[in-house]
């Protein structure tokens, strides 16, 4: 009794300032960790920050769910996310779609994803850690979600190594696009553009 | 500190350290937003409170967007952030925004940067206050971006802001009788009322300072401030501090300062002695503080914040309506639990 009382105690002094409310989360509601930047496990925080990793930012819910809303529309029934990072627009999709895969380049975030997507008991998800770069997008036509993951030559080398994949039925979804005159020298074109939200859609 | 010590990394929106160097030039650069935004009004806090201060800045881009003072104190491994002014009516207005058109994500982003810094393991307590009279869109989004990440911690403090716009017979009016009743009291009492600027602030300050004491102690309850928080506002040009003095019988039984920021006129801080009480000095000072505010072309009067019942009472007879300022706030319980005491320690020594 009086050892749990003490770990107790240890516990509330080192307790974050959690934070992310029931209703008001994603995280918080389905117990995963992808909205946060850091790591909340400590050791993990620390091991990443000596590999130099921890380049991460995930894309609130809120514009998720105006993703959600574009997609309502479309046919597609696979997503690929470029840079899915912790899994965050993968697990708030999964109902969507019936096959969706994340591809990550980090191996850490790549193994949250994975840790992540048991939590959530998920079986439509598939997690693949290689660099885009060297990505291959699936045969059939798909929508393609990116957000800000890479600059200018990963970007290029991603399209260069896809482009006879492409046609006219895939879509990509380009959130914060700062390397989007790579798709207009590709021959992309644009279906819709949100500037207030910087959501771009792109087609052959 | 260095210039730019990495706090949070993203791949969009990168927080670091600014030196207060750096802040100015940051500062002159965006509109002026005000006293609580100088960087002599930071140096004043942070030489008389004993706390460190910082510049958090988030960049896109590379391009520095969004600016955070802050008052910092260490203990041991632990941090708590904040303005030491806090709890004495005393705001503190959070983040600058130093561009215009940002994106909605880009505000999203940025909110979420400083709240991963917020809530870090070693951040015991933090306490931000915004600027509820910055009504830009994007600020009001950056307001709601932080709702929506701490919907929990966020408190309203009340105060109340009186429109002087009208003038003085306009103001007068919508005191309440009681209010009027007691400002001709004082008057007839022989109350006599003397204003300070520039430098005969500092010969003064030892009265102003005394009456504040005193009505501090009346209430059990020690000065928020040192006198040295008061001699540095007076050297503060950007402030444009007044000090009003009720002199009764050759005593001093009431006192105010005032501070003007902006179209706004600040009552800062100020008491009575109970011979003051007595003869109602306060409501001339007040009176007068209104009239001298008016003068220098306030258009509003901030009477400060409500929270003590006697005092909410007589600021409400003033004609004030109540505004909210929005602040994020969170304790550990063992600051909750100990800080009260720590505080008591430190000022009794």
């Amino acid at each position: 009794m009086l050892a749990k009382k003490i770990i107790f105690r240890i516990r509330e002094v080192f307790r974050t300032p959690y934070v992310y409310d029931s209703g008001t989360s994603f995280d918080a509601d389905h117990g995963i960790d992808t909205e946060r930047i850091n790591d909340r496990n400590i050791v993990r925080r620390v091991y990443r920050r000596l590999r130099g990793f921890s380049n991460y930012q995930a894309l609130p819910v809120q514009y998720l769910s105006q993703i959600r809303k574009i997609l309502l529309t479309s046919e597609l029934k696979t997503l690929v996310d470029i840079g899915s990072g912790k899994g965050c627009v993968l697990f708030y999709l999964r109902d969507m779609f019936d096959y969706l895969i994340g591809v990550e380049y980090f191996q850490d975030l790549h193994e949250l994803a994975i840790f992540n997507a048991k939590v959530l008991n998920t079986t439509n998800i598939e997690f693949v850690n290689i660099d885009a770069s060297c990505y291959r997008l699936p045969s059939n036509p798909c929508v393609v979600f990116i957000f800000n993951p890479f600059g200018e030559k990963v970007m290029t080398d991603f399209l260069t190594a896809n482009l006879d994949l492409v046609t006219k039925d895939y879509l990509f979804i380009y959130v914060n696009p700062v390397a989007l005159h790579v798709f207009e020298e590709f021959g992309f074109r644009s279906c819709a553009t949100d500037l207030q939200n910087l959501i771009t859609l792109r087609k052959l | 500190m260095s210039d730019s010590k990495l706090l949070v990394r993203s791949p969009v929106v990168k927080l670091t350290t600014l030196s207060p160097e750096s802040y100015g030039e940051v500062v002159r650069a965006a509109v002026d937003r005000g006293l609580y935004f100088d960087p002599s009004w930071h140096a004043n806090v942070s030489a008389t409170t004993g706390y460190t201060l910082s510049y958090l800045v988030a960049s896109v881009s590379g391009l520095k967007v969004c600016v955070l003072p802050i008052f910092r104190r260490r203990i041991l491994c632990f941090e708590m952030l904040g303005s030491p002014l806090a709890g004495s009516h005393t705001e503190y207005i959070g983040p600058l925004l130093l561009v215009d058109g940002l994106s909605d994500l880009e505000i999203s982003l940025i909110a979420q940067v400083f709240f991963e810094y917020f809530t870090r393991w070693s951040i015991i307590y933090f306490n931000i206050t915004f600027n509820n009279f910055d009504q830009t869109i994007q600020y009001l989004k950056l307001m709601a971006e932080f709702d929506r990440l701490m919907p929990s911690m966020k408190l309203h403090s009340r105060s109340g802001l009186i429109d002087v716009g009208g003038g003085l017979e306009s103001v007068h009016q919508r005191f309440e009788g009681r209010l009027r009743t007691d400002i001709r009291k004082a008057a007839k009492s022989g109350v006599s009322i003397e204003i300070y600027r520039g430098e005969d602030i500092g010969k003064n300050i030892e009265s102003f300072y005394e009456v504040i004491n005193s009505a501090f102690l009346r209430r059990n309850l020690m000065p928020r401030h040192p006198k040295s928080f008061f001699e540095g506002i007076s050297r503060l040009e950007k402030a444009s501090p007044k000090f009003f003095l009720a002199v009764a019988e050759e005593c001093v039984v009431a006192s105010a300062l005032t501070i003007e920021d902006g179209t706004r006129t600040i009552y800062f801080a100020g008491g009575a002695t109970p011979a003051g009480l007595k003869c109602s000095a306060s409501s001339l000072i007040q009176f007068k503080a209104i009239a001298s505010a008016i003068e220098s072309g306030a258009l509003f009067y901030d009477i400060g914040g409500f929270g003590d019942e006697g005092i909410d009472k007589f600021k409400r007879s003033l004609g004030s309506t109540e505004y909210f300022r929005t602040s994020y706030l969170y304790e550990h319980s063992v600051v909750r639990k100990l800080l009260p005491t720590y505080l008591k320690i430190r000022r009794l020594r």
